[in-house]
């Protein structure tokens, strides 16, 4: 399948991003996180719906409301939050119609095929080389996020389970925030990996 | 709003929702940070427990099939394979933070030294004199234990084979240009072990590299390095330093991938050299 050509599309200047950035924070200073986060979860929804270059549909859906607020000057009558998801609802038609398309051309060329099962198509080859990976964007980290990751998906999953009670008091965090330490060391090293796999 | 059950979740994500719960979950997972944060644990506990290679109930059937037709699924199940052996030998090295309850350990050990001290000076002298037969004892068992391990390490190394050094045979490489046909012959002595490779970049260090050696005919990589750090050259030019094992050589075509990585682990692609082995 094709991947979704969002590149030709608006781009915002330096004025305008600092405005979306602006806007986004609601009257705080993030200094960007706000935005990284948004465009985080845009692109796992993309991604959950099995777009092409989720990261790529996320900055599409950041850029079209950073223009919108160039148009209009503000937006105040819906949060930020729910504002990039009406727009990223959008993108998404945008890019299932595209997919549709680029679909049926390519089926008339060749049957369509499902996936393999993910438990049986893993090569021992392709294997090894997302363990090397691995090592290496596990290697690219501090020694604490390092320990963090291994120490918190070795104890029994769920925010409640003791191992990751008892990982939360002796960095003396709360549950919620060890997940999110961990959670996002994990988004981090998934993305690392699969860099690595495309070269 | 109502709060959905872990199992709920995991419909939603399997596609197994109505549409217009669908709708209402797919929103709360833009607009809610703990929803989303929620949502990515039991996503994540789903596909480890998958790639553990747990026996299949409803949800990892679910699983199972939709991964079929996800590329993100596929992708998110290889790492949760390769990050599962690595859980059982991996480190603990994260600091403790000092707990209340350790506080009043220590507290409590010294306050029953305070107190053996003061027993022991109220004991007669014959205490002391046991006490320091006791550690002339102690000593001379850890001397004799001492002497026994060094023996045994004598016995080690007179046992195993002396090795040849390694014959590293080592090559230069110039900074890359656009056509990567352009190729540098490289004649490896047959009896060489090791290939060294000095790779020209045109970046100051410092930096972080990994390169990787490619068979472009076979369509495969046969060798990766680790992080590589850059040695100064000149102004502007760095020496990226690798040693490959000659074993992986063939007399054939192969072309060198290097790659910057940047603090967040990113790669960057940043050079292809490529080179002809001639073995002789």
């Amino acid at each position: 399948m094709a991947k979704f050509d969002v590149k030709r599309h608006w781009q915002p200047n330096e004025a305008a991003f600092q405005r979306l950035l602006a806007w986004l924070d609601e009257g705080t200073d993030s200094e960007g996180a706000r935005y990284l986060d948004i465009h985080d979860r845009l692109a796992h929804y993309f991604a959950r719906r099995n777009c092409f270059a989720p990261h790529d549909l996320a900055d599409e859906t950041l850029n079209r409301v950073a223009r919108r607020l160039e148009e209009r000057g503000s937006i105040d009558d819906v949060e930020p939050a729910h504002y990039c998801y009406i727009m990223a609802k959008f993108v998404l038609l945008e890019a299932l119609r595209h997919s549709e398309r680029q679909r049926s051309v390519a089926d008339e060329l060749r049957g369509t095929e499902p996936l393999e099962t993910a438990r049986e198509d893993d090569s021992s080859e392709e294997r090894e080389r997302t363990m090397a990976c691995l090592e290496r964007c596990l290697s690219a980290r501090s020694p604490a996020e390092r320990a963090l990751i291994l120490d918190y998906y070795r104890s029994e999953s769920g925010t409640a389970s003791a191992g990751r009670k008892r990982l939360a008091d002796r960095l003396g965090l709360t549950a919620n925030s060890l997940a999110i330490r961990a959670w996002r060391i994990r988004s981090r090293l998934e993305a690392c990996v699969r860099q690595c796999l495309e070269q | 709003m109502t709060e959905h059950s872990n199992d709920d979740l995991v419909r939603y994500l399997l596609g197994d929702l109505p549409p217009d719960e669908t709708e209402r979950l797919d929103e709360r997972s833009v607009t809610d940070g703990e929803f989303s944060l929620r949502l990515r644990e039991i996503e994540n506990d789903l596909v480890d427990r998958y790639a553990r290679g747990e026996p299949f109930d409803a949800a990892l059937q679910g699983l199972d099939r939709v991964s079929r037709t996800s590329p993100y699924l596929k992708h998110k199940i290889g790492f949760a394979r390769a990050l599962s052996p690595r859980l059982a030998t991996g480190e603990r090295t994260v600091a403790r933070a000092p707990s209340a309850t350790s506080n009043r350990f220590v507290r409590w050990v010294a306050v029953a030294a305070m107190a053996a001290i003061t027993v022991g000076y109220l004991s007669v002298r014959n205490v002391r004199l046991r006490e320091a037969l006791t550690t002339v004892e102690a000593g001379r068992v850890a001397t004799e234990r001492a002497n026994a391990e060094l023996r045994q390490q004598l016995e080690r190394v007179r046992s195993t084979p002396v090795l040849p050094a390694p014959l590293i045979a080592t090559f230069q490489l110039t900074p890359p240009r656009r056509d990567v046909r352009t190729e540098t012959i490289m004649t490896i002595p047959r009896a060489a072990t090791e290939v060294r490779l000095q790779l020209q970049v045109e970046l100051d260090v410092p930096n972080v590299f990994w390169a990787a050696l490619r068979d472009p005919g076979a369509g495969r990589i046969v060798w990766r390095s680790g992080d590589v750090t850059a040695e100064a050259a000149s102004p502007g030019n760095s020496l990226v330093v690798v040693t490959i094992p000659a074993s992986v050589l063939a007399p054939r075509r192969y072309v060198i991938d290097l790659s910057r990585i940047d603090r967040s682990g990113s790669a960057e692609l940043i050079g292809q050299y490529a080179i002809r082995a001639v073995l002789e």
